[in-house]
Order: C-alpha cells, then sequence, then structure tokens
C-alpha cells in the first residue's frame, strides 16, 4: 500500500539518527535501546567482541574502554581513504563499518514504519570529496540501501527551517557538535544552494566544554576537602555525568546545583560534593573554547569573499548551540538573530527526511498545505465576535455550528462576517454581510440556524446560513479573506495581544448584559407561567428584581448590572422552589423553568443561559 | 475539426490531471488513516516515556540511599533510613522496575557498561564489580550498570 518512504539519515562522526515523514512532518525514528543522554541519537560506534559478536550504537559504546582494539569510532573521519580496520584477524573499510551504522539505522526504521525500508538520504559534510560522497553512497548500498542523494548537512539543516522555499539569501550554518565544528557560508537561489566556502575544527565540540566543568568541579573540591577526585574511576565517572547534566540544565536556568553525596571518604568519614554553578561561571569556563570558533568563522566569510553584513539567515547545529552563550556568541558576530523552531540536534536528519519526500514524491505542489492567517468568525448578539474557524487552522476546511434568535418573534437575521482576533465584532475586518429572511415567527432561542464556513484549497471562503426549521439558505463567497499580506496579519494578531486586557473587560461587559437580558426574559416567563402558584410577595420582589435590573440595564454600569442580575437569579430560583413546595407532584412545565434558572445562574457572564442547544445569539436585525 | 482535436487533447490532459490528483486524494487519505494509527500507538508510548524519564531520573535518590544507609552510625536513624529505602524501591517496583544483576556474570553490553578491566585469576570478561547499579524498567535497560570486569591471567581461557 502506499508509496514507499524514504527515510533520511544523519550519519554523524559521533552520534547519528534517522527521520522519517509522518503525516506530513518529520519525525525522528527513536533508536531500538531507548533515549541516551544526547537525546534521541546514538553514538556511531561499531564493535566486534572476541567471541566474534556484532555490537552498534549504545552497546558498543558500553563495552569500547574494555575491548580498544576491537571497538571503531569516528569511522566518517576515514570514509573515502584507503585506510583499513584490522579487527580480530579480519579487515573492514570505512564503508563497511558505516554499514553497520546504517544497518541498524534500517531495523530501527523498520520497526518504526512497520514496513520494509530500502531507500535513504544520506546528509555529508559539506566538504566531502567525490571520493568520500561514493564512499558514503557504498556503505549504503551495503547495508541494504538504495542511496537516492547524498545531500549536504548545512543545506538539510536549512531545509528544516523551510528555507528551501523561494526567496535568495546568503545562510551561515554553524554546526557544534559532540567533537566538531563546521561553519558553512552557503547561498539560495533558484530553488538550489550552492555552497560559497567551509571551514572548521575537528577537534572543537561539547566534549571539549564537559571536559572543563569537570576540571573546574574537581578543583573545586580539592580545594574544599584537600582530595583529588581525579584517582577514583568511579568519582570520574559521576562527576563527569554531572557535569553533562550542569551544563544542559544550564540553558534553560540560571543557576544549578551540582549534588554529590558520598562521592568519596576518608578515615574521618564520607564527604559529599555539593557545588553551586551558575551560567555566568560556566560561561567563563568555556570561553576559551568558545574563542576557538572565532577563526574558522572568519576564514568561512573570508573564503566566500563576504562580510558578516551579507549573510541574511543564521542557522545553528548541534547540541551545544542550545547554549545561551554559543548562541549570543553567533548572533553578536553576525549581528543577526539565528533561525529558531527546529531542534538543533534533529534538524539535519529532519531535513533529509523532508528531501526523501520530495524525492518520492509525496510532497508536491499540491500537497503543501496553507493555513488560515487569522481567525475567521461572526457577529452575536452584543457585537460580540464569535469564532467559527481559528487561526493558523489547515485548510481545505469546514465547520458548521447553531445560533439562534436574540429576540421574540424574529424573522431574520444578519450574518456579519468578521476576520480578526479580537473578541469586539467592531474591532475586526468585516468581509461582509448578508440576510437570512422568512424564518417563521417563534419566542427567542427557538429556531435553529446553522452557519457554515467552508474555505476551499484556495483559501476561497464560502458562507451559508441554513434554518433547520424551513430548509431555507443563504450564501455568500469571499475571495478576498486570505488576501491580507504578511504585514497586515502580523498587525492584526499583535493588536489582538495589546489591546487583550482591554477586549476582554469589553466582552465581559457585553456577556453580562446578555446573560442580564436573558434572565430577565426568562424571569418575565416564569412570571406568567407560575401566576396564581406563588404568593403575592414573591411576585412582588420578583417585579421589583425584574425593574431593577432594567433599569440597571439602561446604565453602562457592569458591576451593578451584575450584582442586580445575582439579586433576580436568586428571587427567580425561590419562585421556582415555592412552585415546587405548592404542588406536591410538580408537572414537568415548571420542573424545567427551575432548573433553567438555576443554569442561567451557572452562565452568568460567560454567555446567555438556556436549554436550547444555543451557543450564541444573533444580533436583532434592524430592518433597513 | 482542428478545435475537435484540440478538446480532444484538452479532455485526454484533464482526466489525466484528474486521475492523478484522484492518486493524490488517495494516497493522503491513507497516509491520515496511518498517521492517526500511529498517533493513537504513539500515545501509549508516549505515557510509557513520560513515567521513564521520572523513574531515570529518580534513580539517583536510590543511589544516594545505597551510599547513605552504611555510613550511618547510630542504629535507630539507619532503620529508620532503610525503611524509607525499602518504600521507595517497593513503590518504583510496581512501576515495572528492577535491578541487573551483574557481578559473577559474563558481561553483557547490551546491560552492563564496562569502566575498567582488572588482571585476576577469574576467567575473562566476568563481572568482578558493580560500580553503579543498573536498572531496567519492564525488560528495558533504562540505565546499564557500571561495572569492572576481568581479564584471566593465565593465557587457558576456558573453564
Amino acid at each position: 500500500m502506499g508509496k514507499e518512504k524514504i527515510i533520511g539519515i544523519d550519519l554523524g562522526t559521533s552520534n547519528s539518527e534517522a527521520s522519517v515523514m509522518v503525516g506530513g512532518k518529520p519525525t525522528i525514528i527513536p533508536s531500538a535501546e531507548g533515549a541516551t543522554v544526547a537525546g534521541k541519537m546514538f553514538p556511531s560506534y561499531v564493535a566486534f567482541t572476541a567471541d566474534g559478536q556484532l555490537l552498534v550504537g549504545e552497546p558498543a559504546r558500553r563495552q569500547a574502554v574494555t575491548n580498544p582494539d576491537g571497538t571503531v569510532t569516528a569511522a566518517k573521519r576515514k570514509m573515502g581513504t584507503p585506510h583499513v580496520y584490522k579487527i580480530y584477524n579480519k579487515e573492514y573499510t570505512p564503508q563497511q563499518i558505516s554499514a553497520y551504522i546504517l544497518q541498524k539505522i534500517k531495523r530501527d526504521a523498520e520497526a518504526f514504519l512497520g514496513e520494509p525500508v530500502t531507500k535513504a538520504v544520506i546528509t555529508v559534510p559539506a566538504y566531502f570529496n567525490d571520493n568520500q560522497r561514493t564512499a558514503t553512497k557504498d556503505a549504503g548500498k551495503i547495508a541494504g540501501l538504495d542511496v537516492v542523494r547524498l545531500v549536504n548537512e548545512p543545506t538539510a539543516a536549512s531545509m528544516a527551517y523551510g528555507l528551501d522555499r523561494g526567496g535568495e539569501y546568503k545562510i551561515l550554518v554553524f554546526d557544534l557538535g559532540g567533537g566538531t565544528l563546521d561553519v558553512t557560508i552557503m547561498e539560495f537561489g533558484g530553488g538550489t544552494f550552492t555552497v560559497l566556502a567551509t571551514s572548521g575544527d575537528t577537534q572543537l565540540g561539547g566534549t571539549d566544554m564537559d571536559n572543563a566543568i569537570y576540571e573546574w568541579i574537581a578543583s573545586e573540591f580539592k580545594k574544599m576537602e584537600g582530595i583529588d577526585i581525579r584517582t577514583d574511576k568511579m568519582a570520574i565517572n559521576r562527576v563527569k555525568e554531572a557535569a553533562e547534566k550542569a551544563k544542559i540544565e544550564l540553558s534553560t536556568v540560571l543557576e544549578t546545583e551540582i549534588n554529590l553525596p558520598y562521592v568519596s571518604a576518608t578515615q574521618a568519614g564520607p564527604k559529599h560534593l555539593s557545588l553551586k554553578l551558575s551560567r555566568s561561571k560556566l560561561e567563563q569556563l568555556v570561553e576559551p573554547i568558545i574563542k576557538r570558533c572565532i577563526t574558522p568563522f572568519e576564514t568561512a566569510l573570508r573564503d566566500a569573499k563576504l562580510t558578516k553584513d551579507d549573510i541574511q539567515k543564521v542557522i545553528l547545529v548541534g547540541g551545544p548551540t542550545r547554549m545561551p552563550i554559543v548562541q549570543k556568541f553567533i548572533e553578536d558576530h553576525v549581528g543577526r538573530k539565528m533561525e529558531r523552531g527546529i531542534d538543533p540536534m534533529e534538524c539535519v536528519a529532519m531535513g533529509a527526511a523532508i528531501q526523501g519526500a520530495i524525492l518520492g514524491g509525496e510532497i508536491t505542489d499540491m500537497v503543501l498545505l496553507d493555513v488560515t492567517p487569522l481567525t475567521l468568525g461572526l457577529e452575536t448578539l452584543g457585537g460580540v465576535r464569535t469564532a467559527l474557524i481559528d487561526r493558523n487552522t489547515t485548510i481545505p476546511t469546514k465547520k458548521s455550528q447553531i445560533f439562534s434568535t436574540a429576540a421574540d418573534m424574529q424573522t431574520s437575521v444578519t450574518i456579519h462576517v468578521l476576520q480578526g482576533e479580537r473578541p469586539m465584532a467592531a474591532d475586526n475586518v468585516s468581509l461582509g454581510q448578508f440576510n437570512l429572511v422568512g424564518l417563521p415567527p417563534a419566542p427567542r432561542g427557538v429556531p435553529q440556524v446553522e452557519v457554515t464556513f467552508d474555505i476551499d484549497a484556495s483559501g476561497i471562503l464560502n458562507v451559508s446560513a441554513k434554518d433547520l426549521g424551513t430548509g431555507k439558505v443563504q450564501k455568500m463567497t469571499i475571495t478576498a479573506s486570505t488576501k491580507l499580506s504578511d504585514s497586515d496579519v502580523k498587525k492584526m494578531v499583535s493588536e489582538a495581544e495589546q489591546y487583550g486586557e482591554q477586549d476582554k473587560a469589553k466582552k465581559e461587559s457585553v456577556e453580562v448584559r446578555n446573560s442580564a437580558d436573558s434572565l430577565v426574559y426568562m424571569a418575565e416567563k416564569t412570571r406568567a407561567d407560575l401566576a396564581g402558584k406563588i404568593g403575592a410577595d414573591l411576585v412582588d420582589r420578583l417585579n421589583a428584581a425584574i425593574t431593577s435590573v432594567k433599569a440597571a440595564l439602561e446604565g453602562s454600569d457592569t458591576a451593578k448590572i451584575k450584582t442586580e442580575t445575582e439579586k433576580l437569579q436568586k428571587v427567580v430560583g425561590e419562585a421556582g422552589s415555592a412552585a415546587y413546595q405548592q404542588q406536591a407532584a410538580p408537572g414537568q412545565a415548571e420542573q424545567e423553568a427551575a432548573q433553567s434558572a438555576g443554569g442561567a445562574q451557572g452562565s452568568a457572564g460567560s454567555g446567555p443561559g438556556g436549554e436550547n442547544v444555543v451557543d450564541a445569539d444573533f444580533k436583532v436585525h434592524d430592518e433597513k | 475539426m482542428e478545435t475537435i482535436e484540440q478538446l480532444k487533447k484538452e479532455l485526454e490532459e484533464q482526466t489525466r490531471l484528474a486521475e492523478e490528483r484522484l492518486n493524490q486524494l488517495k494516497y493522503l487519505q491513507a497516509d491520515f488513516d496511518n498517521y492517526r494509527k500511529w498517533q493513537a500507538k504513539e500515545k501509549d508510548g508516549i505515557i510509557a516515556l513520560a513515567n521513564e524519564r521520572l523513574i531515570h531520573d529518580l534513580l539517583v535518590i536510590l543511589d544516594d540511599f545505597e551510599r547513605a544507609l552504611p555510613a550511618i552510625e547510630q542504629e535507630k536513624n539507619k532503620e529508620g533510613m532503610q525503611m524509607l529505602y525499602k518504600k521507595l524501591i517497593k513503590i518504583l517496583a510496581e512501576y515495572g522496575l528492577e535491578p541487573i544483576e551483574c557481578v559473577g556474570k559474563k558481561f553483557d553490553p547490551n546491560f552492563h557498561e564496562a569502566l575498567c578491566r582488572e588482571r585476576c585469576g577469574e576467567k575473562t570478561d566476568t563481572v568482578l564489580e558493580d560500580l553503579g547499579k543498573g536498572y531496567r524498567l519492564k525488560s528495558r535497560v533504562i540505565r546499564p550498570s557500571k561495572v569492572k570486569i576481568a581479564e584471566q591471567i593465565s593465557e587457558e581461557r576456558g573453564d
């Protein structure tokens, strides 16, 4: 069934991972051994044990210390060279070693997708030459994968950020991994990425930072306790783990505590390690490492014959680029903000998956889905905007909702279509309005009008209103609905944020009025229904309460309307229960009346109540 | 005649296009259906994973207990701490946490992480010491045991 998925593989020097398009989004394929400290990536380790077992990934790393002769790491650095690994009297080329890693990825992908995987896109550094590229393709072949394309790592990262969808710009990709730094400058235009220059440092990365933190912890501990933990294998391990954890934590918090109880012991008893590490201290510790990034950065710019002002997009790749100091370093040096929103550790694999989907025909022009930039809704009682289709909804889409009338014997409703983020109708853009006429006269809230918003794939909005009682339909087509420019959209969204509080208050005041209004209606109905069933004293109080709410509604004091409404609510409730007490077995009608009074109380402030499926009422249409 | 030819061509083109679009629609529908199924599976996975993360992060507390217990001198305090420790282990065990056995077994990188090797009389690759307890959660290794393994001094290997 379906087209075969083409997976995207980030075959890294120290870590590897793969991604595949699922439901139109690139998704990282989990490694069978589960997540490691490095996230979903797994270490690019391959090992052969003395008894002939093959190990790949985490298990291979776990035995590396005790089996150095049988363990291969960083085979990527030997790709395309005549290097041969001699392991337990057998010979392996770098391609073969890489193939073992690719085979593991293939297995994981098949387990994840539940279908065979035979095609892949693999990423390579931009500076890889023909030999290295051929070797990578061969590794795929050995692993049983048809490598449909090799993609440069910085290109894949740019694709993950959607930079391949038009425009023309120069991109700087700063890829700081566990042990290597690659700086690439590219140009995008006419649908293709061109590499202008590459530079880097093959011995610079996050591991150096972990070591700097580790050294600091060890020396601090020695200062405090006089013990050198660097001689205790077990303590070293705990401190190193704590150092990496602290580094990761300090990307999101300003201070962290390194707590290692019973890390060591002397004659005097156990020793605990407890240290506070602040982000500024960490930044001080790693500064020498970050300074080493300057040279490759400047070399790349010089080789590309550009200055920093020519760069329009900055992309960061690799775990250590999550550190605020690294981000600041780059942004300061380029004088431009980095692109955000994609995990820097996953973007290369994700970009490869996107490339795979394009090559596999999964992504075509037609399937590139658009979204509505702004909320679409209509005006309801009291000038409130009621949303039907929220902003950022993927189109085509269709939504229906049932509305009702706001007055007794109302025979027409106005559908006023609005676009925008503000809760009050008047603050949004009006897209047009039309009337649905000929509703049979009925008490308010009884007629059911189904309003449908239907946006087709090209962004054309069809609005229809149907009276479910008579089957009468009225329609309107709006073509300009999504024709707003990007800056208009941005302005409208930011205005909504800016006026958020004010709008909320306004909307609330309308809601209070609406609910007061509907309670008066209900109270008058109750009074009529219960005539003769409740005492004169109660009728008087009911009348008085109704009058005060009406009086309050004349004015504009929301708080007063609210308190008067609450008072009336109470009296209506009393009237309801009084009617019950009068009759041992109350009729269905009274019971309902009592319930709806209670219901109105519950929804006071949140919109008009009532036992109908009424979501909101239409504003009364004034005959023109 | 020419217009008929042209219309014919156009019709062919449109038919082809319609078929192509229908085909795309079918794929999209199938993809969506699969996505829904995958989402349901993923949800179960996320719940399991959320527990896994929490329990993994709690392991350091278990470690601290194990280091603290032998160091407590007052018998009464020790007893109380022991009770706390057992209670915590019991709760975690109910969620499927179990320690990985290692000392005396053959080193297996699927469960153990070797930190060092020691030349001794034991058979090569035998786990000599548990330097950091490993744990399994519902048969999945969430933290491998950190171990010291043996390297037999004599050349002859075997039983």
